[in-house]
């Protein structure tokens, strides 16, 4: 009997599934051949920008009314179908509606699965690819197929459709749905906890609505299903909103290689200057200063993963310092990174246009403490947790369109070299990762590893071998096509600009168009290796500036302790 | 004799209003059971209640012998339910729709199915929804009694119909009422139409259950006695409970009786009005008893 019903079903909306299909299809044609186009042809961008919005709307919009068909043929909450007193078993009723909206899910996951297969080919990322389809699909197939299982009719569906869509609209117009308090804690750790709610979120979407779903075909309680869904969505609100732990995987590194390498490491760390934070509202001074380590080789890079800092005034009074801000340099490459690059390319020089600095947040307070407490003496104790890792090479190219190869499951190639006047170059490289629609979490293995605190995205470096030179090009530019989805919502495109130009000073290259002709374009991602705790105590004169430059106060590196 | 339908004390709340209240029911299996009552009365919810539709508030209902909250296919196999609010797939043909219903039914009787689907002159080519009301109707009694139904459950199926529609209908009821220990449970206030072939009535009013009997018993019970009286004559006060509907004019009186007993009756009115001369006994039609009930029941809790 279930058949029966799927049959039934399948015929009276074979005409959306179709139309369904070839939304789905187009979409995914204009994902796969027209992505890379639009950087090379930008006079278009903006009409195909507007595609990019067109068909993924009218994507969802036949999806919902394929699922209000298929529920509305035989519905639940309306005590007026024939179906209820027809000798219909529910459950083989509840199957065969599973069946049909099981199509909605298996045909994106195949043709993902096919489409992938080129770009992925390694088993993890085809699965990983796979498990997303599916999460995303399951994510509106089973939201949609729950709401219309506890909504009467058609009419009544498509008022709470609008009513859903105006209430998301009026978030992202008041903002409410983008704001949140994590931006008072750690940013890596607000970027993972913000992973972990989404993935909570969707886990108790697909579960509540589903139990939705199936209890109502079963027992056909609308005032209970009412209920229970009431439930799921103050559960999804008050996850995204008050969700308080981070379960994203924390890579676990060794302590240091060996006793004796890491008790050569020393830590350095001391108080330059204040800089005042606003965030959230919430005003705080930053203590800063360099944090430099000593006695790693060359080859190596090192990285402050976290710090825990404690600040003690000289009368005994402890003040409270702010969480979490832990030592990170900025988007630059670090001496020890260049250090490291230029080690794997076997000693290579690496010129930068990057002034990097290896100034940090020592020490976070809340602004009317410090005002407070900024004119007395003080100890600042800091424990940090430091990754000691190096630079490998993944992948070296020729600068040519088309060029690609993997790294870490995601899969990079170069869509356009424009030699420009100037006789620089822009490349243009399209990242491809493996993402998860909904929530947008991106799910890509390998990807623990681009965690900055154990060492940071993929590098990418120009290098002339015949000239022994090599210089950094680092993004500049972000197109903002993330949440672009490819096929079937999968692939995540980041377009990243990479420009160079070609009249520098005279420390760095002479880079030419015969220059970058016999230059190849190489990737580095850093391997962490280990890490190291160490603390340093820093006596402040006064906890407030001025400073005198170069640092007032001693850094010391107390007993190192490996973890 | 079994009973097709039973409800005890069966009561249902819609929030503070009480649609159907301590209703003790009993069809016997093989009549054909007249539930009338007027409009509001309850006759919709409690059929609602006995096709598992709506849970009951208390009490409880069987259906061929089954807790009505736990009817499942095996029992609707053999109950054929046709309301004037079921939704039909209006997006099927009409014989896409009977194509649909007859793999749920073993019993699917398809010489049976194409003798009603003459009789009623449905177009099967044509799409449910575009179908008027009465075509509807028959749509859902064509695919309720192919099956050869053991109980089937009517909710006012004649309301707004024209007389050849009902008329239509009325003889594909009657057709498969010719089978034995079938049984026909039909709400209904087009009582003329139901007289012609109830066996059972029962009359609810304000959610109560006033009467339950054979239609036979009702016609033998209530009886209509005119009486000529001479100009005085008073009526007697108080007036006998058993009388309903009393009426009287200058040299006449005219009382339904709803305890008549051959002869007894006669003697009563006799003795109560002394002057009266000429006294005539009829009977009455169903109609004219449920409209005598609901004058006497409207106003008593």
């Amino acid at each position: 009997m279930a058949f029966h019903f799927f049959k039934r079903d399948f015929r009276r909306i074979w005409w959306l599934l179709a139309l369904w299909f070839i939304i789905y299809t187009v979409e995914a044609l204009q994902a796969t051949f027209t992505t890379p186009r639009i950087f090379e042809w930008r006079q278009g961008f903006a009409a195909m920008s507007l595609t990019f919005l067109v068909f993924p709307g009218l994507h969802l919009i036949v999806l919902a009314l394929v699922v209000a068909f298929v529920v509305y043929a035989d519905p639940p909450a309306d005590g007026s179908a024939f179906w209820i007193t027809r000798p219909v078993s529910r459950l083989e009723l509840l199957l065969s509606k599973t069946a049909t909206l099981a199509v909605l899910v298996l045909v994106p996951v195949i043709a993902t699965t096919l489409a992938v297969a080129r770009f992925l080919p390694t088993t993890a990322s085809l699965s990983l690819a796979v498990m997303c389809a599916v999460g995303h699909q399951l994510y509106f197939i089973i939201s949609l197929a729950a709401m219309t299982a506890i909504v009467p009719n058609l009419r009544w569906y498509g008022v709470a459709i609008l009513g859903i869509a105006a209430f998301i609209v009026a978030s992202l117009v008041t903002g409410y749905l983008t704001s949140g308090s994590s931006l008072l804690i750690d940013p890596y750790d607000a970027a993972a906890l913000r992973t972990t709610k989404a993935v909570i979120c969707d886990m108790l979407l697909v579960a509540g609505g589903g139990f939705v779903f199936a209890y109502q075909y079963l027992r056909r309680r609308t005032a209970y299903s009412v209920r229970i869904a009431a439930l799921v969505a103050a559960a999804y609100f008050a996850v995204s909103h008050f969700w308080p732990w981070s379960l994203a995987y924390s890579r676990q590194l060794p302590s240091g290689r060996a006793p004796t390498e890491a008790t050569s490491i020393n830590l350095k760390a001391s108080a330059a200057s204040t800089s005042n934070f606003n965030l959230n509202g919430v005003v705080s001074t930053g203590i800063d200063g360099p944090v430099e380590i000593e006695g790693i080789p060359k080859e190596m890079y090192y990285v402050v993963r976290t710090s825990s800092p404690r600040l003690k005034l000289s009368n005994g009074t402890a003040v409270k310092t702010l969480d979490g801000i832990p030592v990170v340099h900025s988007e630059e490459l670090s001496p020890s990174a260049l250090s490291s690059v230029a080690a794997a390319l076997g000693g290579i020089p690496v010129r930068t246009y990057q002034s990097s600095s290896s100034n940090a947040a020592l020490a976070r307070i809340e602004g009317k403490l410090f005002e407070r407490f900024k004119n007395e003496p003080a100890e600042l104790v800091n424990h940090f947790d430091v990754v000691i890792g190096r630079y490998v090479v993944v992948a070296e190219l020729p600068i040519e369109k088309g060029q690609q190869f993997e790294h870490g499951g995601m899969r990079s190639e170069i869509s356009a070299v424009v030699h420009r006047p100037d006789e620089g170059v822009t490349i243009d490289v399209i990242d491809s990762l493996v993402a998860q629609g909904p929530s947008s979490i991106s799910l890509t293995p390998g990807a623990e590893s681009r965690d900055p605190r154990l060492g940071g995205d993929p590098v990418f470096l120009l290098v002339n071998r015949a000239r022994r030179e090599a210089v950094t090009v680092n993004t500049l530019i972000s197109r903002g096509t993330s949440n672009q989805f490819y096929l079937g919502m999968v692939l995540v495109k980041q377009i990243r600009e990479l420009p160079f130009g070609g009249k520098q000073d005279g420390s760095f290259p002479n880079i030419d168009a015969e220059w970058i002709r016999n230059a190849t374009l190489v990737c580095f991602e850093p391997k962490p290796l280990f890490e190291i705790t160490r603390t340093t105590t820093i006596h402040l004169s006064k906890l407030g500036v001025p400073w005198v430059s170069g640092g007032g106060s001693v850094a010391s590196n107390r007993d190192s302790t490996n973890r | 004799m079994n009973a097709a339908i039973e409800t005890h004390a069966l009561t249902h709340r819609y929030g503070k209003t009480t649609a159907v209240s301590d209703l003790n029911l009993s069809v016997p299996e093989g009549s054909i059971y007249a539930f009338m009552g007027p409009n509001g009365a309850g006759k919709t919810t409690t059929i609602k209640l006995l096709m598992n539709l709506l849970s009951p508030t208390e009490g409880r209902a069987t259906v061929l012998g089954k807790d009505s909250m736990r009817l499942g296919s095996d029992e609707f196999a053999k109950i054929g339910y046709v309301s004037e609010n079921q939704r039909l797939p209006g997006w099927m043909t009409v014989q896409q729709f009977i194509d649909f219903c007859r793999p749920m039914y073993a019993s699917w009787d398809n010489d049976l199915c194409s003798r009603i689907l003459k009789e009623f002159l449905l177009p099967t080519d044509r799409k449910i929804r575009h179908l008027s009301r009465g075509m509807k109707m028959k749509v859902s009694l064509l695919t309720s009694l192919a099956y050869r139904p053991r109980l089937l459950v009517l909710d006012e199926p004649f309301t707004g119909l024209d007389p050849t529609v009902r008329d239509e209908l009325i003889h594909g009821i009657l057709e498969i009422t010719e089978q034995q220990n079938w049984s026909v449970f039909i709400s209904s206030h087009d009582i003329d139409d139901v007289e012609r072939f109830a066996d059972w009535a029962g009359f609810i009013e304000g959610g109560k259950l006033r009467l339950s009997e054979p239609t036979a018993d009702l016609r033998n019970r209530f009886k209509r006695i005119d009486r000529v009286v001479s100009h005085g004559a008073h009526l007697p006060s108080p007036a006998p409970d058993s009388w309903l509907g009393l009426e009287n004019s200058a040299r006449s009186f005219c009382v339904i009786e709803s305890q008549y007993v051959t002869g007894d009756s006669e003697d009563r009115v006799r003795r109560l009005m002394p002057g009266a001369t000429d006294l005539n006994v009829s009977d009455l039609s169903l109609r004219e008893i449920f409209v005598g009930l609901t004058h006497s029941y409207r106003g008593k809790p």
